[in-house]
Parts: C-alpha cells; sequence; structure tokens
C-alpha cells in the first residue's frame, strides 16, 4: 500500500499530462485549421479587413476576413464552446507591426485583451522570404495601415505579387485542463500561435 | 495468524515498484507515439497548405499573363510556385517545392495541364524546371520552345517532396515517413453549375456616369469584361481600388470633376490595375502619394499633374484618345411581363392574417407563413415569411424571409424596401422590373406595352433599398441577358440601389441594370449583383466591393476556377 501511494502520483501525473499535451496539439491542429481558412478566403478577398467595433469585436460580418477566422475558430471545436478569436492586433515585440514573412515569425507577445486571443491580416509587396511587411490590418482604426514606407494597396498588381499573412494567436484556457490549471497557477499561460501566408489572387 | 499476516505482507513487498514502472514505460511509449503522430499530421497538413499555395501562385501568374506566347520561357510561374513555397517556410531543411519523384530519383520542375484538364491520377503533360524551359517528361530533355502558350494551360501542379521529422521513433529505429502532397488548382473555368460569362460582351462594369470612392479598401472589380466609365473616377480616400483581371482593360472617358481630371487620386496609396489596356482621358491627377496607375500597355490624354511620388506603368505611356463605349444594353427590350389582371389591393402579412383574397396562410393565431398570388399589389408589408408568385406591385416592404418563385416582378411605385434585420431574400430565375413609375401603374420609356404610360428622359422611378441586415440570395434567369435588377432606361433614381446596412451578404447573381440610375452604398458591403451597368456608382463606406475577379456570373452551383483548386 505504502509503495502504491507513492507511485500513484507518479502514474496520475504521467496520465493527465498525456491528456494535456493531447489537448495542446489538438489545440494547436485547430488553430492551424482556422488560420489556413482564413487566409484563403483573404486571398481572394484581400481587401475584406473591414470589421468595424474596434479591438473587441468577436462578431464581424461573415464578409470580412476576421469574420472567417472567428467563425471557422468556433466550428472547429464547437462541442467544446468554440475557440474565441478577438478582433484585436497582435503585438510584436512592443510594436503592432508585423514581422518579416516567414514560416516560423516569432511568436507575439501573449495577448492581454480579455478573451486572451489576437490576430494580424499582413501585406508582403513582393515574392521572397524575408520581404518586410508594407501593411497590415489595423483593429484600432479598423484601416489599412502602411508600414515601412510601403505603398501597397489590398489587391493583386500585375507588377509585383501581393502576399498576405493572417497569423493567430490564442492563450490556452485552464478551465477543465488540469495541465493547464496547474501552468495557470505557476503564473505560465501557454500561447499557441500559427501562421500561413498565401499570394492574392488576381 | 500473526505469522500468516506477516507472511501475507511479506509476498506483498515490491508487487507494486514492477508494475508501476511497466505502466510507465507503457504510458510513455504511447504518449511517444502520439506526439509523434500528432506532429506527422501537423507537417503532412502544413505541407499539403504550402503545396496549395504554390499551386494557386503559379495559377494567378498564368492568369495575369493570358497573352504568353508558345515557346516563351515559363521561368516567372516556376518562381511563382517557389516563392509562395519560401514563404510559408518549405525550400529550408527538408522540405522542397516544387519537387517530383520519379523512382529513386528527383526533379525540381513545375507541372502544366495542357490537353485535357487534371483528373485523379492523370499526368501533367508538360514539366517546367528552374530555368524556366519545358519537357513533357520529368526526367527528359529541357528546351524553351517546347513551352506551352499561355492560352492552353488549363491546370497547374506544385508537388511536394517532404519527410517527416520522427522525435520518439528514431529512438527505437523507426525512420522518417515520406510526405509527397501535390496540389492542382484551374487556370480555366471548368464544372459546376450553370455558368455564363460576361453576357454583354463587352463591359463587365459599365458606368455611363461617375464612380465616386469614399471609403479605404473601396473596390470596383471585373474579370469578365473591361471596365468602362462614361465619366470620371474620383478616389476621394486612399486605398481603394479598380482592377481588372484576366486581360481585360479598363476605360475612362472622364469628365472632368473639381480636379479637372478624368481620374483624380485624391487619398494616396490608391490603385488602377488593368490586366489589360488602360485608357484615360481628359488627364491624370494624382492628388497625394503613393499611387499607383498601371495597365499592360496604357494610353493616357490631357494633363498628367502630380505624378512625384506616384507610379504610371508603362513609364512610356501613349497619349491617344480613348473610344467613347455604347450602352451593349440599349437595344435589349425590357423584361417580359404577363400582366396580371387581379386586383389584391393593399396587404399586411402578419401573424393575424387570415387567408383572404390573393393572401393564403398558414396557421391560425399566430398564422406562420403566407403564399401570395399572381395579382396587382398597391402595396404589401410582410412581417412573417412569405411566398411570392410574380406580381406588379407599388411597394413591397419586407420585414421577414421572401421566397420569390421564378418569373418577373414589377414594379410601379417606390419599389422594394427590407426594414428588418436577419431578413433571407431567396429564389431563382428571377428578375425584378423597376419602371419609372411613381404612381400606381407600370411607367416606361416606351418599349413597354400599350399599357403602360411614357415616363419623361429621365424620371425618379422605383428603387430597391436595404436598411437591414440581408442575405441576398436571388438569381437570374439563365439565358443571353440574365438581368436580376432591371431599372428602365429612364428610372433615374438617384439611390436606385441602396445599400443602408452594414450586413448585407449572400450572393446575388444576374446583371444590375441601371442606365440613368445610380448605385448608392453607405455601408460595407460586397453582395452586390455582377455584371454592373449603372449611371453612377457612389461609395459611401469603406470596404466595398463592387464586380468579380472571376468573371463569370453564376447561376447555379459555383464553377470550380478560375484560380480554384481542383486536387
Amino acid at each position: 500500500m505504502i509503495e502504491f501511494a507513492l507511485c500513484f502520483p507518479l502514474l496520475l501525473l504521467l496520465c493527465v499530462s498525456v491528456v494535456g499535451l493531447g489537448h495542446a496539439e489538438e489545440t494547436s491542429n485547430n488553430l492551424a485549421t482556422v488560420v489556413r481558412d482564413g487566409v484563403r478566403y483573404a486571398s481572394v478577398n484581400p481587401a475584406a479587413y473591414g470589421c468595424t467595433g474596434g479591438a473587441s469585436a468577436t462578431n464581424c460580418s461573415a464578409s470580412t476576413i476576421q469574420g472567417i477566422l472567428e467563425a471557422e475558430a468556433n466550428s472547429v471545436n464547437a462541442s467544446a464552446g468554440g475557440v474565441t478569436v478577438a478582433n484585436s492586433n497582435c503585438l510584436w515585440s512592443g510594436s503592432p507591426s508585423p514581422p518579416s514573412i516567414s514560416a516560423t515569425p516569432t511568436p507575439p507577445t501573449a495577448p492581454t485583451n480579455a478573451t486572451g486571443s489576437c490576430l494580424t491580416i499582413a501585406y508582403y509587396a513582393n515574392d521572397v522570404a524575408g520581404t518586410n511587411p508594407c501593411a497590415y490590418y489595423n483593429s484600432a482604426t479598423s484601416a489599412f495601415t502602411l508600414v515601412n514606407s510601403g505603398t501597397c494597396t489590398p489587391t493583386s498588381s500585375t507588377s509585383v505579387p501581393l502576399y498576405i499573412e493572417v497569423t493567430v494567436a490564442i492563450t490556452e484556457t485552464a478551465s477543465g485542463n488540469p495541465i493547464m490549471m496547474t501552468l495557470n497557477g505557476l503564473h505560465i499561460t501557454p500561447l499557441f500561435t500559427q501562421s500561413y501566408s498565401m499570394e492574392v489572387a488576381p | 495468524m500473526q505469522g500468516r499476516r506477516r507472511f501475507g505482507r511479506r509476498d506483498e513487498h515490491g508487487q507494486v515498484i514492477p508494475i508501476v514502472a511497466l505502466l510507465v514505460v507503457i504510458i510513455t511509449g504511447f504518449a511517444a507515439i502520439s506526439l509523434d503522430a500528432g506532429m506527422d499530421y501537423a507537417q503532412s497538413r502544413n505541407d499539403n497548405d504550402i503545396s496549395d499555395a504554390a499551386a494557386l501562385a503559379g495559377t494567378y501568374w498564368a492568369i495575369d499573363h493570358p497573352s504568353a506566347t508558345a515557346g516563351a520561357s515559363l521561368l516567372n510561374l516556376y518562381n511563382a510556385e517557389v516563392n509562395a513555397a519560401k514563404a510559408d517556410g518549405c525550400n529550408t531543411g527538408q522540405c522542397k517545392l516544387p519537387m517530383v519523384t520519379v523512382g529513386s530519383s528527383t526533379y525540381s520542375v513545375a507541372e502544366l495541364w495542357t490537353t485535357t484538364t487534371f483528373t485523379a491520377g492523370s499526368s501533367p503533360n508538360i514539366y517546367v524546371n528552374s530555368a524556366g524551359t519545358c519537357s513533357t517528361s520529368a526526367s527528359g530533355t529541357f528546351a524553351v520552345g517546347t513551352c506551352p502558350a499561355m492560352s492552353s494551360i488549363l491546370d497547374v501542379g506544385a508537388p511536394v517532396s517532404d519527410k517527416t521529422t520522427d522525435y520518439f521513433a528514431a529512438v527505437v529505429g523507426g525512420h522518417p515517413v515520406t510526405l509527397s502532397p501535390n496540389a492542382v488548382a484551374a487556370v480555366t473555368g471548368s464544372g459546376g453549375g450553370a455558368t455564363t460569362t460576361n453576357p454583354t460582351g463587352a463591359c463587365e462594369i459599365c458606368v455611363f456616369g461617375d464612380v465616386q470612392m469614399q471609403g479605404s479598401g473601396d473596390l470596383l472589380q471585373a474579370g469578365g469584361g473591361s471596365i468602362d466609365v462614361a465619366g470620371y473616377v474620383w478616389f476621394d480616400t486612399s486605398g481603394a481600388t479598380v482592377h481588372t483581371t484576366n486581360g481585360y482593360g479598363i476605360d475612362v472617358i472622364g469628365s472632368p470633376q473639381y480636379s479637372g481630371a478624368g481620374v483624380y487620386l485624391g487619398g494616396g496609396s490608391d490603385l488602377v490595375n488593368a490586366s489589360g489596356a488602360l485608357g484615360i482621358d481628359h488627364g491624370l491627377d494624382f492628388g497625394s502619394t503613393g499611387s499607383t496607375v498601371e495597365g499592360a500597355s496604357a494610353n493616357i490624354s490631357g494633363t498628367v499633374a502630380g505624378t512625384t511620388g506616384n507610379t504610371i506603368t508603362p513609364s512610356s505611356y501613349g497619349t491617344a484618345s480613348t473610344a467613347a463605349f455604347i450602352d451593349p444594353m440599349a437595344s435589349v427590350v425590357v423584361p417580359t411581363y404577363t400582366a396580371a389582371t387581379t386586383s389584391c389591393g393593399s396587404v399586411t402579412i402578419s401573424t393575424s392574417s387570415t387567408t383572404s383574397g390573393c393572401v393564403t396562410v398558414v396557421g391560425s393565431n399566430p398564422a406562420t407563413s403566407a403564399t401570395l398570388s399572381s395579382g396587382i399589389y398597391t402595396s404589401i408589408l410582410t412581417e412573417i415569411p412569405t411566398t411570392m408568385n410574380p406580381a406588379e406591385f407599388g411597394s413591397l416592404t419586407i420585414q421577414s424571409n421572401v421566397t420569390f418563385n421564378s418569373g418577373t416582378y414589377l414594379s410601379d411605385g417606390t419599389g422594394i424596401a427590407i426594414n428588418n434585420s436577419g431578413v433571407t431574400l431567396s429564389g431563382t430565375g428571377l428578375t425584378f422590373y423597376m419602371t419609372c413609375g411613381s404612381g400606381s401603374s407600370p411607367v416606361s420609356c416606351g418599349t413597354w406595352t400599350a399599357l403602360t404610360a411614357t415616363c419623361a428622359a429621365t424620371t425618379s422611378g422605383s428603387s430597391v433599398q436595404f436598411n437591414g441586415a440581408t442575405a441576398v440570395n436571388l438569381a437570374a434567369p439563365s439565358g443571353t441577358n440574365p438581368v436580376l435588377f432591371f431599372f428602365d432606361h429612364c428610372n433615374s433614381n438617384a439611390n436606385a440601389y441602396e445599400i443602408n446596412s452594414q450586413n448585407v451578404t449572400g450572393s446575388p447573381t444576374g446583371m444590375l441594370y441601371a442606365h440613368s440610375g445610380e448605385v448608392m452604398m453607405n455601408a460595407s458591403t460586397n453582395s452586390l449583383p455582377s455584371p454592373l451597368l449603372v449611371g453612377n456608382v457612389y461609395y459611401n463606406a469603406g470596404s466595398i466591393t463592387l464586380g468579380t475577379s472571376t468573371g463569370a456570373v453564376a447561376l447555379g452551383s459555383s464553377s470550380s476556377g478560375p484560380g480554384n483548386l481542383v486536387n
């Protein structure tokens, strides 16, 4: 009994860890689905970023990129209440400007809004990895904001291909997940980030 | 007894430890397998996405360069795929795109289908290598002369070659799994339901007056015909766009507005982008910086001002005048309408309605739905779901879902107003004829029947107003001129088709024809009928999209392409 009493917590921790890791993997895959479908919509509707209501808007029109992301996020995990994606800019190293186009962008800082999620819709007016963005969607103003002296517009061009990249970041919620509850108790908030880019359709 | 108990405890000593050790190994093993499988699945799907993006990028390049001839290098098509893959992290490490594996050999080639469209298991007809030269075999002899004309490329493929990164399987001697997704995208449209190309055979967006854009992200586009504007185009905002695809051009005949130019880009970072020829008369004025005016070729007559900080492509544009255009629907008679003879008066359809006259109700106190028979209605107000049959009406005020049975509907009064949110309008085979009457009988320019009065040359008549969130799922009949909304030639209502609600959605399919009327958009939307042949277009909000880049009027299910993934 004594040995079992000593070993049981270890076994329990191991089992819970397996479940927690599986849940994290599922969350990551769900997020990849959300981002992929959002970018596909954005590639043919690159100017459809006009969700009004600012950073707190979580019910964007279905004819906007943000609306597609939000609807998709709710549908991939509908049985668990869906995943909330707020119409809030991710903060990249303290700045709202997105990083260079890349498969593995530096993760944004943890979302600070109440729902624990953020997104970036960034536009790259060139076609090579490492290119700086020329504009991004600014949720604070619901407008297209030029950066890096960019001159792009949210449509394709015959002279320079335009890429659109969507990044979504969410913090894992603790409810019902003992692993996350433990991590949250230790003031550790797991952050999941997914990015995907496509060329804008002509 | 004591001896037996002590003996029993001695027997239990050390039993749990080996069991727990075994369990730890088993659970850890399952966890490792699960993690490896999960990571492999994620990598597999990521490779699929990379292949999708690359195939579409290759297709987009083909769509944007329709005039490329046989024997020309396809280096840029190849590079489009490579760059799309790079943007998503491929072509570093083990991931390679495009990369075809034949036997034990690999070849870095993009794939083209030219004789027949892609079907599952079919092989490409042409391969393009990193030099832009072509061959009929991935391992064959490549030459630029083998490259096909752009017009003959049907589908473009982007194969990926990658291997899984196993973390734990390698510990026990497992080997990486080869991943080789191969997306194919269509350059030409195919499949789908009843689809017709631009029925006007000329301009897909024809504006007989002026275009004014007031909001960032406003977009006027066409892919099945040109954009022709008889008046001026005024960008009174930044970040607005007028563009065409599939080799079609943009013509602005021009009439001076306040800056004195036919095209005035006043907000900065605006774009005029013609896939084909660009023609601007009466001058071009950049009122700010960061704007681009470009076309496959360009003629700009009149004064060109404010070019510093802006771009005109090609920079060596011509100065020839642009030929005026005519209304391609000018000789088309108004929609056929079988005049109703039953007078139905004014009706209100609500939960307290009962079956009477032209109204058949389902349910009683409350009525749950209703059907309106064909007839002549002074006014109609729907507060519960209603099915309508072809009818003549002065006003149709909609506050609940309406299903229109196929046929022609005629307004001889103020027209249609959607005054509630959450309304769905549905039906196929429909034409709404908005006459220039504002009373109780049809009034037309004279191409109507002997029953109608003749209106003045321009008379403000019936309109369509969206004052609440509406899903517009209406489709025109198939045929030579699939017109969904036909405003009489003389109906000059300044708000003929008016969007006042933020959430007008859906896919209205068919033409919006309002030769003398104006499309007024006071809220963001991308759900307007197309082609669009109208008097004036006024964007009074941001992020409004008019027209499509695909160049087709789908009258049934969606077509596949151009620019859609087929594998």
